[in-house]
């Protein structure tokens, strides 16, 4: 299920990586970009993080260096100058 | 708002068959929808709308497929933000434009180096590098919501807008200038997003 927003003054740890570089969220979607530009969605379970890039094939321009979510896709600008849009969610074929 | 499955390992193939009766099939595929830009930033909104700025200072807004409508260029564009209401930039010298099919001046800078908008509201935040926090309210008037030279970072929700101080400690606002409150102690947080 999508995440929900905690009450403030409750924190849950939902990653623990020096990798992580950015993340973004949009109705109820949360994603995180690597160093490396890899993506990733939360599932909803603490800790639990699926890769876009490689489930979802990996994202066609090349590394991303910026991520934008909202009206229920994702965007990612590459460092080709490309940018690459895919749906929320994850329901694949 | 798609329903999403995480376990899809665990669903039958008849349950997989019955959400998609339901809520059809998506389009896991990635899609191209610019090539080879200079882009710099990208913003998307809630009701679909993405805006680009590239390295040049020029402001797009995506219409389909590769298809990009040109709102402006002018090399001084050092940020833009967006809500399903508003598209506004800033400029390196602080000074504030809205898009209303032109651009019009909110607001003449002044040491402003941080614009945040609201995602789901018209509520439109800014930062000074003294750390002041303002409030967009009409016309090219702003009202003042902190001072503290700590502040290094604004980020702001429909419901209220947050500061990060350099020490990592997070404040949310209460509707009451100079009122905030802690929610977040001294830490290691380098970024706050509102959503």
């Amino acid at each position: 299920m999508p995440y929900e927003l905690d009450p403030y003054d409750e924190w849950i740890k939902r990653d623990a990586n020096p990798d992580n570089a950015e993340i973004v969220a949009d109705s109820g979607n949360l994603y995180l970009r690597h160093w490396n530009g890899d993506v990733f969605w939360y599932t909803g379970t603490a800790m639990n993080w699926v890769n876009m890039s490689t489930q979802r094939k990996v994202v066609p321009g090349g590394k991303v260096v910026q991520l934008a979510a909202g009206g229920e896709r994702l965007y990612c600008l590459c460092l080709s100058g490309d940018i690459w849009q895919i749906l929320d969610g994850y329901l694949d074929d | 708002m798609w329903e999403t499955w995480t376990e899809r390992d665990m669903l039958h193939a008849d349950d997989i068959a019955a959400i998609r009766d339901k809520y059809g099939i998506r389009d896991g595929s990635w899609h191209r929808i610019c090539a080879q830009s200079n882009a710099a930033q990208i913003v998307a909104t809630r009701n679909g709308h993405l805006y680009r700025r590239d390295s040049d200072g020029k402001v797009w807004q995506h219409n389909s497929l590769l298809n990009w409508s040109l709102l402006d260029q002018c090399a001084d564009t050092a940020q833009i933000d967006a809500t399903s209401y508003n598209l506004d930039q800033r400029h390196y010298n602080g000074e504030v434009f809205r898009w209303t099919g032109k651009w019009v001046s909110i607001d003449v800078g002044d040491g402003n180096v941080q614009i945040a908008s609201a995602r789901n509201s018209k509520k439109l935040y800014q930062r000074h590098k003294n750390g002041q926090v303002w409030q967009y309210t009409s016309g090219s008037s702003w009202m003042w919501l902190d001072e503290n030279s700590s502040t290094v970072e604004i980020t702001a929700n429909g419901s209220t807008v947050f500061l990060r101080h350099d020490n990592g400690a997070v404040y949310r606002y209460h509707g009451k200038p100079g009122d905030w409150s802690e929610v977040c102690g001294v830490s290691n947080t380098t970024r706050i997003v509102g959503d």
